[in-house]
């Protein structure tokens, strides 16, 4: 009764079903003197225990779920079927004995849940077998509610991994597991309230892979991934275990770097050498996968008081000082400074003007004629102006690159091609010089891009019903090797429609002769910097001899551009170029102060109303 | 690596010179011999210091394993100061576990060649690591039932825990050495004890704690028990001199029972060695000397029931406390196991602070106030 006793008492011992059932068989062993014994359980298809009535059809018997000890003879428990040597009905209605070689073998039922098997030392006496019923019934009950508890436990950890799994998305990124923006500022706000003896000051360098976007637009978004992982682990190697290294985007880390107060090194140093050692890391092509790839970086950084800054600025400044970082030149940390947001500020103020320019007539097109050796117009090239309200007179070395980062360059573009093509409606009216051939307009590589472009063009001469001819179209040098093969069936596409092409800035990219040859193109504009002084360079006279010559041999018109001086333009002379461009002969202007010149000077235009 | 299917005669040689010293050499004298391995019996009254044995075991290619004992046991004899050796020219299978009060990794069974040697085993472990009994069970866990499994725990009697197990990586502490024993081993285990009061149930323990008994406080009824059965008045001073008459028995259902040996008490409970677990129905038991020692002897008896190889030995594990009740008469105990065994069969070992041992196949246990023999 006593041994009855400690069993009963045994049941239940733990919440979970293996704590439970060990504990039990421990008791057994001790008390009943076992050998060993054995747990069998109705089990799932994933092996959890569960009542007979809900496992899934097809599970007829319980399997090996415990064995105390884990092993006979070598040999785990596990693979002996301990229950093929009793009658299957009996099995789970009452207790059974058999004797095997290995010793003696009692089943007792646990009600829906399985079979429990003993190995005594010797045979039980019946009346302990009687005892030992109610005990397994008991068992039952107990096992009924150890699996529920198991299964609500497990549900409940799926669902905190769930959590843990989501919160952790939120604060990390999902390719390189570093920390994201949101960490990031939770990490620089929390700082805050961390007493720092040794440092008052951070850095936050911001470092973004420049060509990433290029590489993957490629090579694909996997490749990318790809890219993240080794820069992330190019950071990770190269940083102090205090640094925090994160990322902002696909491209974009940060690490914030601690001041080392034993060294007492200046953050700004510290930045530049953090840049320096990943320069260094990634100077010679990285091997990724089978393909070398050359990383370019661009970096800013900002040094902010640990205990009074605000977490989204010092991120903003980072990001800020990195995109300026692009007049340092690269390999250069620049470091953020009011004057910086000054010039971003001014840009941005710029830009958001520059949309309202466009709506509000600000803009206008103006034309610096071109002119042959003997003095004749021979055409003119349409440049946009602008005078704003609020600065003036803006270059448009100011203005166009800033409309070229946004989307507003395609909206210019487009305006810059009706009004050239209103203005030269409006000439055509009047009437051309004989010796007129055309007017060209610049185009950049994204107006170039879009997939319309050539159809508006040739719309926009329809409709203002331009001369074929009469139009052309500049690009320069670099927009031309951008996409060679497609720009070159652009300008077939538009030599076909009447509207030929010049290279502007010849000279000046990273072209090939070659491309030369392959290019339908009818003028080629040698660029100003070749021109200047050219009389007092034989340098810049013997690129622009080879560009003549060249281009009289593959019948292409030369015009030399910004021409100041008679003697630059004697020297063009002697050298066989026959169009000139620039200040010495007209500076660009206003179309109508053309049109009073040309009337007055008595020109006589070809097709006079 | 499996054990040898026997080992040959075993060499047993004692020196009764409590110097480190003295082992030194007879260790080296055996190593010179051609032994190959070594189970070392030292009396904790010999006091060796860690960095005296370290480097000697370290120094060694003779396979140490063995430990301190409150005393030792050569022959019919009973040594306080001095060491036994037992050296044989095989080398036996070994695996330490380190850590074995806080280590519960069952991972480390895994590198034990133990389990797939299926060798029967021998085991000292530190008895005053409090890992000890945990460790035998999972011990059992993994090599099941078919080893053999004798041995003792080494340990100081004043109970303070310190470096107690000699093996060639030093003089160790926390932890546990089993050998792998030769096929033909032996065993049994014995101790004499009988009921005189009881069932009760321990209503409350914690581990060896004893807390509450019927819903009384331990110390409470065992003392109301004792002083009625023996006379003699139980209180915190005397406690282990009284008690060491009357332990407790857990009584399984084979009748067979495990004795728990009351040591101390404060704040109302009850400490044995060994577990107590509660829920468990206990017996307090009785001995006389002459109980104890026929006991001593049907253990011998039974342990050579299957004929031992001519040049076996015998190993004895019988513990400290029979030592302590028997007073003089242990020199008897001893005599009478003694002449039980075969003529040429000698014996050594050590009176030992619990002993291992599993019977007729079944789990591994610590035993208290009990002897354990084995003859290979």
């Amino acid at each position: 009764m006593s041994v009855q006793h400690e069993l009963a008492m045994a049941i239940g011992n733990h919440i979970e079903l293996d704590g439970m059932l060990r504990y039990f068989i421990k008791v057994c062993m001790q008390r009943l003197g076992l050998v060993s014994a054995h747990v069998y359980l109705y089990q799932n298809h994933q092996g959890w225990p569960e009542t007979r009535e809900k496992v899934a059809p097809g599970i007829d018997s319980p399997g090996h779920y415990l064995s105390v000890p884990m092993q006979t003879r070598g040999q785990p428990w596990a693979n002996v079927d301990l229950l093929r040597h009793f009658d299957p009905e009996e099995l789970l209605e009452q207790p059974s004995y058999c004797k095997r070689q290995r010793g003696h073998f009692y089943t007792f039922p646990v009600a829906q849940h399985g079979v429990f098997v003993l190995q005594p030392q010797q045979r039980l006496d019946p009346t302990i077998i009687a005892a030992l019923r109610p005990i397994f019934a008991r068992l039952a009950n107990s096992c009924r509610a150890c699996i529920s508890h198991d299964g609500l436990l497990r549900e409940m950890r799926a669902r905190q991994e769930a959590e843990r799994s989501l919160q952790h998305q939120l604060f990390y990124d999902p390719v390189t597991n570093l920390p994201n923006r949101k960490q990031l500022v939770k990490t620089i706000a929390h700082e805050k309230f961390q007493p720092k003896i040794n440092s008052l000051k951070k850095s936050l360098l911001c470092i973004e892979i420049e060509n990433y976007r290029r590489i993957t637009n490629i090579l694909g978004y996997e490749f990318g991934t790809k890219i993240q992982l080794r820069f992330a682990q190019i950071l990770r190697n190269l940083t102090r275990e205090k640094d925090v290294v994160s990322q902002l985007d696909a491209n974009v880390f940060v690490v914030m770097i601690d001041q080392d107060a034993e060294k007492a090194q200046d953050l700004h140093e510290l930045s530049q050498r953090l840049v320096d050692r990943v320069q260094a890391s990634i100077g010679e092509p990285l091997l990724i996968g089978s393909h070398p790839v050359q990383l370019t970086i661009r970096s800013g950084f900002e040094v902010y008081p640990i205990f009074y800054c605000d977490a989204d600025q010092v991120i903003s400044h980072a990001e800020i000082a990195k995109s300026e970082s692009v007049i340092n030149g690269s390999k250069v940390a620049t470091a953020y400074s009011q004057a910086i947001q000054d010039q971003v500020d001014n840009r941005l103020r710029m830009e958001s003007a520059l949309k309202s320019a466009v709506k509000n007539d600000e803009l206008s097109l103006w034309w610096q004629p071109q002119y042959s050796a003997s003095q004749q117009l021979v055409g003119a090239e349409a440049l946009l102006r602008w005078i704003s309200d609020e600065w003036g007179f803006v270059s448009p070395g100011v203005f166009i690159p800033l409309a070229e980062e946004s989307d507003l360059i395609e909206k210019i573009g487009d305006w810059v091609m009706h009004k050239a093509c209103e203005q030269l409606a409006d000439i055509c009216a009047l009437g051309l010089p004989a010796h007129f051939q055309k007017l060209a307009i610049n185009v950049s590589a994204r107006q170039l891009a879009h997939n319309a472009f050539v159809d508006k063009l040739i719309h926009l001469i329809g409709a203002y019903k331009i001369p074929r001819g009469l139009l052309a179209i500049e690009l320069t040098e670099s927009t031309l090797v951008q996409n060679f093969d497609q720009t070159v069936a652009l300008i077939r596409q538009l030599k076909q429609a009447g509207v030929d092409c010049s290279i502007d800035d010849f000279g000046t990219g990273y072209s090939s002769l070659s491309y030369l040859k392959h290019l339908p193109i009818q003028t080629i504009k040698i660029d100003q910097s070749f021109v200047r002084d050219i009389h007092q360079s034989a340098g810049d006279q013997a690129i622009a001899k080879t560009l003549i010559y060249l281009g009289k041999n593959l019948h292409k018109d030369i015009i030399a551009e910004g021409v100041e001086t008679a003697e630059e333009r004697d020297c063009l002379i002697e050298m066989g170029c026959k169009q000139f461009q620039g200040y010495f002969y007209d500076k660009p202007q206003p179309l109508d102060d053309l049109k009073s010149r040309w009337y007055q000077d008595g020109l006589r235009f070809a097709n006079s109303a | 690596m499996l054990a040898p299917e026997s080992l040959g005669p075993g060499r047993i040689s004692l020196i009764e010179d409590s110097s480190a010293c003295a082992l030194d050499k007879l260790l080296h004298q055996l190593q010179q011999d051609g032994q190959r391995s070594a189970m070392v019996f030292a009396c904790s009254a010999n006091d060796y210091r860690t960095g005296e044995l370290t480097p000697l075991f370290e120094s060694l290619s003779l396979q140490i394993i063995g430990g301190v004992f409150p005393s030792i046991v050569c022959g019919a004899k009973l040594y306080e100061r001095g060491t036994v050796v037992v050296s044989y020219r095989e080398e036996l299978p070994i695996s330490i576990f380190h850590d074995i009060s806080l280590n519960h990794d069952d991972g480390v069974f895994d590198d034990a060649s133990l389990a797939t040697a299926q060798s029967n085993l021998l085991v000292f472990a530190d008895a005053l690591s409090g890992g000890m009994e945990d460790f035998i069970e999972r011990l059992y866990q993994h090599v099941g039932s078919g080893p053999k499994v004798l041995g003792g725990g080494a340990g100081y009697l004043d109970f303070f825990p310190r470096p107690c197990l000699f093996s060639n990586r030093g003089f160790l502490r926390d932890a546990a050495i089993v050998a792998a024993l030769p096929a033909s081993l032996n065993t049994a285990a014995g101790h004499g004890w009988e009921i005189i009061e009881g069932p009760y149930v321990v209503t409350e323990s914690n581990g060896h704690d004893i807390i509450s008994i019927n819903y009384r406080p331990a110390f409470e009824l065992y003392r109301e028990t004792v002083q009625k059965i023996s006379g003699r008045e139980l209180n915190q001073q005397n406690f282990f001199e009284v008690a060491m008459h009357h332990p407790f028995g857990i009584a399984g259902l084979n009748g067979e029972l495990l004795v728990r040996d009351p040591i101390s008490s404060t704040d109302n409970r009850v400490s044995c060695v060994g577990n107590v677990p509660q829920n468990a129905a206990v017996y307090i038991l009785k001995g006389d000397a002459t109980a104890l020692i026929e006991a001593a002897e049907s253990t011998t008896r039974a342990a050579l029931e299957d004929q031992p190889l001519p040049g076996s030995s015998a190993l004895l594990f019988d513990c400290i406390s029979r030592q302590l009740y028997l007073g003089e008469r242990v020199d008897e105990e001893l005599q009478h196991i003694e002449s039980r065994l075969p003529q040429d069969m000698e014996i050594a070992g050590a009176f030992t602070l619990g002993e291992i041992a599993n019977r007729g196949g079944g789990p591994i246990q610590l035993m208290n106030k009990s002897l354990v023999l084995g003859s290979f």
